[in-house]
């Protein structure tokens, strides 16, 4: 599979998905440069959590193109298990396995699916959880860390990976107020090493500070993006205008 | 074929139809991010089922099975149907042997009721001791 860095890592085509009868993504494009962050923002229903879903293959599409690398991922002979080792996600649930450490969590991954050396991954994984701030987290079990420390062991388990793009799936609507800004700051220092990141999210001052590139959503279209400061100083969509005046 | 295999094939029919509803049930009330989860981190359906949906059913699934189990327990009884002596049949027989005494109809199933409560009562007891066990996880 011929990619290189100077064209898109990530480029959506036209995609359309619908479930049964509801029509979710109406023919959705977009293009994520390696190194990129970008976010999606958007009313609730818009298709922003399916339209992230469908790139590492959670959701089949209907019809369109998604490209990651340059492979196909609408394509029934798809090798999903390898697009997943390059795709990482984190959910809004964190979704950790609640029958293992915080540190398990993180190395089981690498020894069983890329059959990693036991003791380099499990030094890896130290790393990673000292990381996202949770070095004294290693043998806490899911049931007893707090919504913001999951999040991050999940964050920390998706790059034991080492996955070249990010997913994130709301990660902090679940979280309370006070936890929501660790988490985002364990984000940001990942966007800062340079690692591409596509994020649905509700923070707008996140999305303003760290984003590259802005995507709003609503009925299953993108109806306007752009860069931060175009985005919230100049919308021109109405239904943009109209979503930025009702939480800013 | 022995009466015996009989008697264990017409008890494990229904035994094998509880127990599979009962793993069914187990795995579709984990919620859907646990595969999702696993999906995304590129684990195969096998390894998931193995590594992250089964040891966490096995919790679900103790309280159910040992209940199944106290039931089989009860129901070898009806081996008696494909001629096996079990334990109510060779009762009647004991007491039949005695002359069929109405005085001795209370002490010998009283007894029946010792044997097979010697037999659950354990069983429960670790039923009981694994469940907590595996409560300490979450």
């Amino acid at each position: 599979m011929s990619w290189n860095d100077s064209e898109p890592m990530v480029s959506i085509k036209d995609v359309y998905k619908s479930f049964g009868t509801l029509e979710v993504l109406k023919g959705v494009s977009l293009d994520v440069m390696k190194g990129e962050v970008i976010c999606i923002i958007g009313p609730s229903g818009s298709g922003k959590s399916t339209l992230i879903r469908c790139i590492n293959g959670l959701n089949d599409v209907q019809a369109g193109s998604i490209l990651v690398e340059g492979q196909e991922v609408n394509d029934p002979e798809l090798d999903k298990l390898e697009l997943r080792k390059k795709v990482g996600m984190v959910f809004q649930q964190y979704n950790l396995f609640p029958h293992k450490t915080a540190l398990e969590n993180v190395m089981m991954a690498p020894i069983r699916v890329l059959k990693h050396d036991k003791e380099i991954a499990k030094k890896a994984a130290v790393d990673l959880l000292r990381k996202v701030g949770l070095e004294d987290k290693e043998n806490a079990y899911p049931g007893e860390m707090s919504g913001g420390q999951q999040q991050r062991v999940a964050i920390a388990r998706s790059l034991a990976m080492n996955p070249d793009v990010i997913l994130f799936d709301e990660v902090t609507a679940a979280l309370d107020p006070e936890t929501v800004n660790e988490v985002l700051l364990t984000i940001k220092r990942l966007a800062e090493d340079g690692m591409t990141c596509i994020l649905v999210t509700h923070e707008m001052g996140f999305a303003r500070e760290v984003a590259d590139h802005i995507y709003f959503t609503d009925g299953g279209l993108i109806v306007e993006h752009g860069n931060p400061k175009k985005f919230f100083e100049n919308a021109k969509d109405p239904r943009t205008k109209e979503f930025l005046s009702q939480i800013l | 074929m022995p009466d015996w295999v009989k008697a264990t094939i017409g008890l494990a029919l229904p035994v094998m139809a509880n127990v599979s509803e009962i793993i069914r049930g187990a795995v579709l009330s984990l919620p859907s991010g646990q595969w999702e989860a696993a999906e995304s981190l590129a684990y195969s359906r096998r390894q998931t089922l193995w590594l992250i949906i089964l040891p966490q059913c096995l919790k679900r699934m103790l309280p159910p099975w040992m209940n199944l189990y106290a039931i089989l327990t009860m129901a070898t009884v009806l081996a008696s149907i494909v001629g096996v002596s079990e334990v109510m049949t060779l009762t009647g027989e004991a007491l039949a042997a005695e002359g069929g005494r109405p005085d001795l109809l209370a002490p010998f199933y009283a007894f029946v009721l010792l044997i097979f409560f010697v037999y659950c009562y354990p069983i429960a007891q670790l039923t009981m001791r694994l469940e907590r066990k595996f409560s300490v996880i979450n």
